[in-house]
C-alpha cells in the first residue's frame, strides 16, 4: 500500500502535478536552510544552536564576559521609548502608525514575511515607513533617528518571541533563492562575499575585527553599536559590509537587501528575538 | 563653484575627484611629508588604503594582523619562483578559486608597479 501512494507521488512529481508543488516550496528552502546552517555548526561544534544571537559573542567565553559587561547599563532604552511615543503619535493626517500596522505587541515577529498579493517579501521597517509616508509624515524615513527608534521599540515588543519565517509558494521561494544568492555573491573591488567573511573564515580576524558566524544575523536587529553611540538598523548594517568590499550598496529597503533579509531571517528560525542588542 | 565645476571638462573633473579622494585618505600621514611620496613595499603592504594585505596576513611588523589568510613567513621558500608570487598576489584566483583575498592587480587595487614593490616586500620575509 505504502509503496502504491510512493510510486503515485513519484509520477505525479515527473508529471509536474500542481498539488504537489504548493509542498515544494518550504521543503526546498527548508534543505538549503539545512544545509547552510550544517556548515556552520560543524565549524563551531562547542556553540549551542540557541547562542547563535549573541553574534560574535557567542565564539568564546572571553567575549561572552566582555558582552555581559556591555549590557550592565543598556544604552537603548531612552531609544525604545522615544520608539513607542512615536507609534501612537498622531501624525499629519491625524493617524498614527498604529492606525496603519496595528498592536506592536509581537509585529516584528511577523517579519520578513512574503506578501502573495504583492510578490515581494516585506520587511517592517520598510513597511513603517510606507505608512508614515502615506499619512503625510516627512520625518520617519530611511536613516532617520525616528526609524531607528521605531525598529528599536517594536524589536522590544517582540522580545522572547521567537523568528518564524515561511517560505509558502514558487515566488516566495525565488526572492529566498535571490537572497541566498546575494550571500555568496562577491562584490566590489575586493571581491568579498558575505560567505567569504561570515561562512569560511567567520571565528577569524580581518585586521582585528572578529567574524561572526553566518546563524543569528538578523534576531538582534536594530542593534546599538558602542562605535556609533547609536541604533543601527539591520539594512544599514548590511548597507555597511557591502560597502567595507568597496562596492556601492543597494538601496535600503530595496528588494536586494529585503531577499537577502528574508534568507537571512529564514535561517534564524527558532532563535529568540532579543533586539535591540549591544554590538561593539 | 557650482559654476567652476560646471564648466569643468570631464576628466579634470574627475582628476579633481580623485584627488580629494586620495587627499581625505592621506590627510593624517601627509601632514609632515612631501605630497607625493612613493610609498615601499612595506607601506603599500600595511596601508589599509592600499594593499591592506594585513587584514588578512600576519606579516613580522606589522601591528593587528587578521588570520582570514596564512602567515607570509618563508616567502622565498614557499615560492622559489619569484614570477609565481607575483601572479599569486596580481590574481589569487587562478591558484585558489574562489578564495577570499581580492584580485590586487587584476582588479586595480594596487598598479604593477606596486604589486612588484610588495611581492619584493614579501619575498624577503
Ligand atoms: C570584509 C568582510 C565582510 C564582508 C564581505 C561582510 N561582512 Fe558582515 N561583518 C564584518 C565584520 C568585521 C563585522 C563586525 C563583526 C561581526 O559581528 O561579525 C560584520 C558584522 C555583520 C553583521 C552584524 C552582526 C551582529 O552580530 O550584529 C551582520 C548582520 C553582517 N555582518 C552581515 C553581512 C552580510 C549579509 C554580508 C554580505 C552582504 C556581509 N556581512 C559581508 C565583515 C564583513
Ligand atoms: C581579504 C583577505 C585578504 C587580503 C586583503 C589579502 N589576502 Fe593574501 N590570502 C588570503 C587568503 C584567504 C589566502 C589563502 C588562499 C586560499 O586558500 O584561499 C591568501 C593567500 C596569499 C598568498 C599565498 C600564500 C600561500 O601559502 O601560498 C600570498 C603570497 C598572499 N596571500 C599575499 C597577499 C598580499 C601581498 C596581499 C596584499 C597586497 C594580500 N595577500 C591580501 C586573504 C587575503
Amino acid at each position: 500500500m505504502k509503496k502504491t501512494i510512493t510510486t503515485a507521488a513519484m509520477l505525479a512529481l515527473m508529471l509536474g502535478a500542481p498539488v504537489l508543488q504548493a509542498a515544494d516550496a518550504p521543503a526546498t528552502a527548508e534543505a538549503q536552510a539545512k544545509e547552510f546552517r550544517d556548515f556552520t555548526y560543524k565549524r563551531f561544534p562547542d556553540i549551542k544552536p540557541a547562542d547563535y544571537i549573541y553574534g560574535v559573542y557567542a565564539l568564546n567565553e572571553d567575549y561572552r564576559s566582555q558582552f555581559d559587561a556591555m549590557n550592565e547599563f543598556p544604552p537603548y532604552d531612552g531609544a525604545i521609548a522615544q520608539g513607542k511615543e512615536l507609534w501612537t503619535k498622531p501624525l499629519a493626517n491625524g493617524k498614527s502608525l498604529q492606525d496603519c500596522l496595528g498592536q506592536a505587541k509581537g509585529l516584528r515577529a511577523m517579519y520578513p514575511f512574503f506578501d502573495s498579493a504583492t510578490n515581494k517579501v516585506r520587511v517592517l521597517e520598510a513597511d513603517v515607513i510606507q505608512c508614515a509616508q502615506a499619512y503625510g509624515d516627512d520625518k520617519i524615513k530611511a536613516k532617520s533617528k525616528e526609524i531607528k527608534n521605531i525598529s528599536a521599540y517594536l524589536s522590544s515588543e517582540s522580545r522572547g518571541l521567537k523568528v518564524d519565517v515561511s517560505v509558502p509558494n514558487d515566488k516566495a521561494l525565488a526572492a529566498f533563492e535571490d537572497g541566498r544568492t546575494r550571500f555568496y555573491q562577491k562584490t566590489g573591488q575586493l571581491n568579498l562575499s558575505c560567505a567569504d567573511c561570515h561562512q569560511y573564515h567567520s571565528g577569524q580576524r580581518a585586521r582585528s575585527e572578529t567574524l561572526s558566524p553566518s546563524i543569528g544575523k538578523t534576531a538582534h536587529f536594530p542593534s546599538w553599536r558602542l562605535k556609533a553611540d547609536g541604533l543601527v538598523p539591520l539594512h544599514e548594517r548590511l548597507s555597511g559590509c557591502v560597502k567595507d568590499t568597496r562596492a556601492k550598496p543597494y538601496a535600503l529597503y530595496g528588494s536586494e537587501f529585503s531577499n537577502l533579509e528574508y534568507f537571512l531571517a529564514y535561517i534564524d528560525n527558532g532563535l529568540v528575538i532579543t533586539g535591540p542588542a549591544v554590538r561593539k | 563653484m557650482q559654476n567652476f565645476a560646471l564648466g569643468t571638462p570631464r576628466h579634470l573633473a574627475f582628476a579633481l575627484l580623485a584627488g580629494s579622494l586620495a587627499l581625505s585618505g592621506y590627510a593624517l600621514a601627509a601632514d609632515e611629508k612631501a605630497p607625493a611620496k612613493e610609498l615601499t613595499g612595506k607601506e603599500l603592504a600595511f596601508d589599509a588604503s592600499k594593499g591592506n594585505c594585513l587584514a588578512c596576513h600576519m606579516i613580522v611588523g606589522g601591528d593587528q594582523p587578521g588570520t582570514m589568510g596564512p602567515p607570509l613567513i618563508a616567502m622565498k621558500a614557499r615560492y622559489p619562483d619569484r614570477q609565481a608570487l607575483f601572479e599569486v598576489v596580481w590574481d589569487p584566483r587562478h591558484k585558489f578559486p574562489n578564495t577570499a583575498m581580492p584580485p590586487i592587480g587584476a582588479y586595480g587595487i594596487l598598479s604593477k608597479d606596486e604589486v612588484n614593490k610588495v611581492v619584493d616586500f614579501i619575498y624577503g620575509l
